[in-house]
């Protein structure tokens, strides 16, 4: 399936705001896998994740009226579900373990098959890169996350995160060096890749 | 340029470079090619920049299988056809008396609401010139047949029968979804028991797995997928279910409701006595409570609904409510509900919680 653009998408929020329900479920088929995959990477949560993307897209459609006008519709989603399964996890949090909630406590940790270096290094590679990525902070491994799986440009982890741009530029920027710091050796072993 | 002055950081940082390396975006790819090769002396810094992001770019996202896809896409598309647009939200008064409630045990009220779900097209409709009556979601309709009997036709419902009827013939219809009945009789006034009457002056609902023969009546008959369900209110009914073992028949005097639900196919066509009146409440537009304990108004809608509730505090399952609330919109319904509880509602999928 080709990805939707921005500017179709744009143009598909317009319609469906104006009652097109074809519009809003051709966003759905655009966007639920990748909504699925970072809400999976935030909770772990399969059910959850399922239940919290169709509330998302049926309160979408009941409250279409009072709903404005998007830039990014894939952004405007993402932080969507992002608030909604925070909402879940606070609750489940308060009433299962009494435990203190933080809408913000999501735990993204990567496992090697999401990885290029998972085709291309040795085991001892991978473990590296794993294990540095694996020791980022929780919003530095969301915004890793939110750049290089699904592409979002600065302004939009922004957006989605509920940080100005500045921070997630530094964030991203000093995640990359980190990296870059750690996996020196592994760069340098596959640095003729690049070309 | 810039770029010239570019440290293999600087490559990194930079938002462009990196929709080039991970493949987002085209554009930027022609441009970072085109540029290094103009730019041999900046090969390293470009490589490395390039091979560790590269490290980042995705690799095999487990792929969702696709049914699921399909299945919430289904689900998403259902509940778009049935919510009615937002109500003005009503409240219910709490009465403090522990007035024992007159109603038996509510059960599965067959409310009828919107978005239960596609139901099933009636069975095979024969060829003669038909008339069909849909309604959308949200929409309650009233008909008037041709032998002037009257239906109010609930939402997301069809309601199928041959375009003219001859005097003295059967009446048939066939339905999907809900309706509620007001048949004339037109058999002899004397002529009263169903059972033993000639199919010429029968009424016969065709209802999914059920057949309601009546003569002259007022009913109310569902039929949505898993489920299928007649309220009496007066008169006689007579109900066929036929099944795999053969056919079995059940009377119905005024008050009761025989439910069926095919899930349960060994169960026997079973009916119980219930407040037939609020069965009814939906053809009005609204469900009046008086002093009803919310644990029955918890049962229809977990019966309705199909959702499964949960209360915070079980203490208030004796809570009596009296009032009336819209019964088009069931968010409209739980936020009510809710707010008469002094809970919050939370829902998730069919789990709705109120603490």
């Amino acid at each position: 399936m080709q990805p939707i653009t921005d500017e179709h998408s744009a143009q598909l929020w317009e319609a469906f705001r104006g009652g097109e329900a074809r519009a809003l479920a051709t966003l759905f088929d655009g966007y639920y896998e990748a909504l699925y995959h970072y809400g999976l990477k935030l909770t772990g949560d399969e059910e959850l994740v399922k239940d919290c993307i169709q509330n998302l897209f049926q309160k979408l459609w009941r409250r279409r009226e009072g709903l404005r006008a998007v830039q990014v519709v894939k952004a405007y989603l993402f932080k969507a579900l992002r608030r909604h399964l925070g909402d879940e996890t606070k609750l489940l949090r308060q009433h299962r373990y009494l435990l203190p909630a933080y809408s913000d406590s999501f735990e993204v940790t990567y496992s090697h098959e999401e990885f290029l270096i998972a085709q291309q290094g040795d085991a001892e590679q991978q473990a590296r890169l794993l294990a540095a990525l694996n020791r980022l902070s929780k919003r530095q491994r969301e915004a890793l996350y939110l750049k290089f799986f699904d592409g979002f440009a600065y302004e939009r982890i922004a957006e989605v995160m509920g940080l100005n741009t500045q921070s997630v530029r530094n964030l991203v920027f000093n995640t990359l060096q980190v990296l870059r710091k750690v996996l020196a050796m592994v760069v340098l072993l596959l640095s003729g890749l690049a070309a | 340029m810039p770029y010239n002055d570019y440290s293999t950081d600087d490559f990194l940082a930079d938002e462009s470079f990196q929709s080039f390396v991970i493949g987002h975006d085209p554009a930027a790819g022609q441009f970072w090619r085109a540029w290094v090769a103009e730019h041999p002396a900046k090969q390293t810094e470009f490589d490395e920049a390039a091979a560790l992001l590269q490290l980042l770019a995705t690799g095999q996202s487990p792929r969702l299988p696709h049914s699921l896809k399909q299945t919430e896409a289904a689900k998403l598309w259902q509940a778009m056809h049935a919510a009615p647009a937002p109500q003005p939200q009503p409240m219910l008064r709490v009465g403090q008396r522990a007035r024992r409630w007159a109603g038996a045990a509510l059960g599965a009220l067959a409310l009828g609401f919107a978005g239960l779900g596609l139901w099933q097209r009636a069975a095979v409709a024969p060829t003669p010139a038909w008339t069909s009556y849909a309604t959308k979601a949200g929409e309650r309709r009233e008909l008037t047949l041709p032998d002037g009997s009257r239906v109010m036709l609930n939402a997301n419902s069809v309601l199928k029968l041959a375009t003219t009827w001859q005097p003295g013939h059967a009446r048939e219809v066939w339905l999907a979804g809900e309706a509620f009945f007001r048949v004339r009789h037109t058999a002899p006034a004397q002529l009263m028991a169903v059972a033993a009457a000639p199919a010429n002056v029968k009424f016969t609902v065709h209802a999914g797995p059920l057949d309601v023969a009546v003569l002259g009546t007022q009913f109310d008959v569902l039929n949505r997928p898993g489920r299928a369900k007649v309220v009496l209110q007066t008169g006689q009914v007579q109900l066929r279910h036929v099944r795999p073992g053969g056919t079995e028949t059940l009377l119905l005097k005024p008050g009761e409701l025989a439910e069926l639900r095919p899930a349960a196919a060994a169960a026997p066509l079973a009916k119980r006595p219930v407040d037939a009146a609020l069965y009814a409440g939906w053809t009005s537009g609204h469900l009046d409570f008086a002093d009803t304990p919310a644990s029955e108004v918890i049962a229809l809608l977990e019966d309705t609904y199909g959702l499964h509730i949960t209360l915070g505090n079980p203490a208030l399952r004796q809570q009596k409510l009296s009032g009336s609330v819209p019964s088009q919109d069931l968010d409209v319904l739980l936020a009510t509900l809710a707010k008469s509880l002094d809970t919050s509602v939370h829902r998730t999928g069919t789990h709705v919680r109120f603490d």
